[in-house]
Formats: C-alpha cells, structure tokens, sequence
C-alpha cells in the first residue's frame, strides 16, 4: 500500500436525532459482511466492537426499529479499512454520535474534547437529514394554507354558518400572543441547527470538506 | 469552541469587519416600525428556495436570528406574529450573514445588519447631545430609516411620522454621523396596513409623494423603497415582500471606500511609520 493511492479518510456522520445515522451504519455493516453487492465496498480489517455493530445489523436485518444511538453509548472507535477494488484501501471512522450530541452543540454552545479530537481529523462529511424535516413554516403561510384548505371544504352556505358559529365559540385561551410564547434554543428550525454544526465543523476543520448528503426513504 | 451564535456587540462586529470587506446596514426608526421584523425576514428567507440573487454562506449569529424569528413561525403556538422588541437596555445589536452570489462572480459579500431600539432614534429627535452618541453609525454602508406604514395610513399619524422621520435624518446628517459614501434609504414598512389591496402603482406613487420630503437633502444619496417583511395573515401582500430586493442592494455593494480611513501624512522618521507607509501606501501620504 502506497501513499499515492491510499485514502486516508475519516468520515463523521452528522446529523440531528432519528435522522437516520444508526439505521444507515447498520445497513453498511449488513453490506460489507454479505458481499452481495455488485462494486460495493469491501471491508479488509475491523478494528474496534464489532458487538455494537452487529447487534444493530441484526436489528436491521429483521424488521426491528433500529434505536438510535444514545449519548452514554456513542461509538466513537470504529475503524473500517475498506477497499473499493481500485484503490488498496483507505481507513473509514464511522463514529456512530447520538443526534442529540449535535443538538446539544447547538443549545449548549460547546463540544467535548473526544468530538473536538474527532472533528479535527475529518476529512468528510456524511450529512443525514430527515426525509421529514419541514421548512419552519410561518404563520402568515400556515394560517393561508388552512383558510384555502377550509374554503374548499366548505360545501353550503349551512356549513358556513356551522363553521363561522364554532369560530366563535372557539375558547379565548387557545389564542396565544406570539409575544408570550418563550423561546428556548431546543425550538429552532432543525435545518439552522443543521447548518450550525456544519459551520462549526468548518471552521475547526479549516479547509474544504467532501460532503454527502444522505436522506433515507422509510424512516419518517 | 463554538461560537454563541447569538447577536454580536461592537466588539464582535469589529473583529468581523476585520476579517473581510463588510457591508454595515444600520436599521433607524422608531419604536415599533419594524427594525427587528425586517431582520428576522431576511434570515428566514433563506429558510426556503432562493429569494435573492444570493445563497447563504455562512453566519455567526444563527441563533440570534432564531431568537428574534421564532414568534413569526407556527411552531410557536402563536396565531398572529409579534416580534419581540429590541430594549433600549441591549443597547446595540448587529446580526451576521455571509453570502455567496448564485451568479458566476464568485462574489462572497459579508453584512452586519445593525439593530438598535428605536427608543435611541427617539431620544436622538428630542436632543443632539443623545444623537452625537450614536456614533457607531459612521461605519454604516446604508442607513435604512423605517417609516411606519400603519402610522402613514392615519391621517392622524400621517403627518408626525413623516417630519419625524425626516426631523431623524436632519439630526443625523447635522450631527455628522453619516460618511459622505453612507446611502441612506427610506423603507416604508408594512405596506400592507398602508394598502389594504396588493397595488404597486400606489405603493409607488406614495413613494414618489414620500420623497418629496427629502428633496431639501440635495448633497446626500437617498432612495426609497416599499415593504412588508411579514403582512399580516390574510393579506394580499406577499411575504417579505420588497425584502430580497433590499437583500440584493446591500449585497451587491461594492464600494469600501467608507472602510478606510483618510490618508495622514507622515512626518516622522520612525522607524515603524516608514514601514508602515510603505506597507499600506494607500493610507499614508
């Protein structure tokens, strides 16, 4: 193995909590153990628990929910040495963090020394984003959307009556002043969260990073 | 090793500015006339497919942005938008965004958006003493001066938001706050309370009524513009209207000169003000 063709790589998987990051290195391992896929990378050396690793697979595998990863059990020490058939190999961290370690770094405003350690080596970037994750939509848009929504169910002029009659009837209370409603840093849009981390991650990086976005079907 | 996020202070903006050429938009106006609104449309239409001529590039103060956005999103539960005032206790606030142009220029212009309570503006029209304090303005690429359009659609407020706002740019002009490069612009906002019914030919022609009031300012660059950075529900205005344009104005600036200090002539032999003269020639006569 050469210096010329090896690749040294240390891909953090980054993103927020069930966005898919655990299921993902699941279906990895299931991929790399099989070798039943045509041009698919071949694992040559695992260094690290393979325990954590095939518990999840096996869940995967059959049908279970794969939990995601919580914080008190982060992986952060998986080591796979891979090999695309072309190239000798290069070495793939796969730190499996918990997606509230990220938005942690978001609320908190700081990382850990492990993570610091982490970021600072990485030379890619695997972004989960929930297939779920909406826009932060506003209330002038909310309320349009409901009032065409109503005004195309809306059939008879009885039905109007019914409808402006329990309008009124509709409890004071639940009309909350914007004004009052407290923000914490828990309620930002997930995308500027999102945003954040990878920000931060530039910054510490300090220079260019491959990026892959990965949405996943079926995980909503 | 992160950031806060939240809004920067003068400190924070001066290590900005120091970074990289950086535009200052400076937001005037009174209480309530839509300085914080406009900055938190600004951030949140990046939230969605482009709107300007520019891509988000990067920011230091997301969570600030967050922290004055949130009572506009239905996440907060809310049924009308309130955005949370700026008190005059906080004193002066400057919101970070670094753009990338979706154009071929590579341009990466970089804003602070500057954002004080209106209360300061207020204190400025009643005395010149409060107004001389304001001296952070002399760094500001724009001074954008919001015009209420609730009050412009009063006749009862009409008249008393009109002088005031003309009475506040007097001050500043008077005051010698602004460089000579600093455009200021007039922004009546709300729009949509001005004009019930979506009609940019009145929205214009009450404009072109508007800048009669500053035609006494002839050595000054000054433009108008119309917008409703968040109507109200049910409006046929429609969100952030008038807001990329103004997003595009400020980001296409180019011009630094503001930035720069004015050449000194060097009468000293010093050692280090003859490198320093020959390092940055164009600051030194």
């Amino acid at each position: 193995m050469t210096a010329q063709n090896q690749l040294p790589g240390q891909v953090l998987a980054v993103g927020l909590p069930r966005a898919g990051k655990t299921t993902f290195m699941a279906a990895l391992w299931h991929v790399l153990q099989a070798e039943d896929v045509p041009g698919a990378l071949r694992l040559t050396r695992l260094t690290g628990d393979a325990k954590y690793l095939n518990s999840i697979t096996t869940a995967w595998r059959e049908y279970h929910e794969v939990a995601g990863t919580l914080q008190q059990s982060e992986e952060l020490g998986i080591l796979m040495s891979l090999t695309d058939g072309v190239r000798s190999g290069f070495d793939l961290v796969f730190p499996d963090l918990a997606g509230e370690t990220f938005q942690q770094q978001w609320t908190d405003r700081e990382w850990s020394a492990d993570f610091d350690s982490l970021a600072s080596k990485t030379t890619g970037l695997l972004v989960f984003v929930h297939p779920c994750m909406v826009e932060p939509l506003e209330i002038y848009e909310a309320r349009k959307f409901l009032q065409l929504e109503e005004e195309e169910q809306k059939e008879t002029p009885e039905e109007q009556a019914d409808d402006a009659d329990s309008f009124k009837q509709e409890p004071a209370t639940e009309k909350k002043d914007a004004a009052s409603a407290f923000w914490d840093a828990r309620d930002a849009a997930g995308q500027v969260q999102l945003v954040d981390v990878l920000q931060s991650l530039l910054e510490r990086v300090g220079r260019k990073l491959r990026v892959s976005v990965i949405i996943q079907r079926g995980i909503c | 090793m992160m950031n806060r996020g939240s809004a920067l202070d003068g400190d924070g903006a001066y290590l900005m500015c120091r970074a990289r050429p950086t535009v200052i938009v400076a937001m005037a106006g009174p209480i309530k006339s839509g300085k914080t609104t406009l900055i938190a449309s600004i951030h949140q239409g990046f939230q969605f497919p482009p709107v300007c001529s520019f891509a988000f590039k990067r920011s230091k103060t997301l969570v600030g942005f967050e922290e004055k956005t949130y009572a506009s999103r239905a996440a907060s539960g809310a049924l009308e938008t309130k955005t949370p005032r700026t008190s005059f206790a906080v004193g002066q606030e400057y919101y970070h965004l670094w753009l990338r142009s979706r154009a071929k220029s590579q341009l990466e212009p970089q804003a602070l958006f500057l954002d004080m309570s209106g209360e300061y503006f207020e204190r400025s029209l009643d005395s010149s003493e409060e107004a001389r304090q304001l001296t952070v303005l002399k760094r500001a690429n724009f001074f954008a001066v919001l015009l209420d359009g609730r009050r412009l659609a009063s006749r009862v407020t009409e008249q008393s938001a009109r002088q005031n706002s003309v009475a506040l740019v007097r001050r500043i002009i008077e005051e010698k706050l602004l460089s000579a490069e600093c455009l200021i612009q007039i922004l009546i906002t709300k729009v949509d309370l001005l004009l019930p019914e979506f009609s940019e030919g009145l929205l214009a022609a009450w404009m072109k009524d508007i800048d009669q009031d500053y035609l006494r300012f002839k050595d000054r660059k000054i433009s108008l513009a119309g917008i409703a950075a968040s109507p109200k529900p049910g409006s046929p205005w429609p969100l952030r209207f008038g807001v990329a344009d103004l997003v595009d104005t400020w980001f296409s600036h180019t011009d630094f000169r503001v930035a720069a200090s004015q050449p000194v002539s060097i009468k000293s032999s010093r050692l280090a003000d003859r490198i320093a003269a020959r390092w940055l020639p164009e600051n030194y006569q």
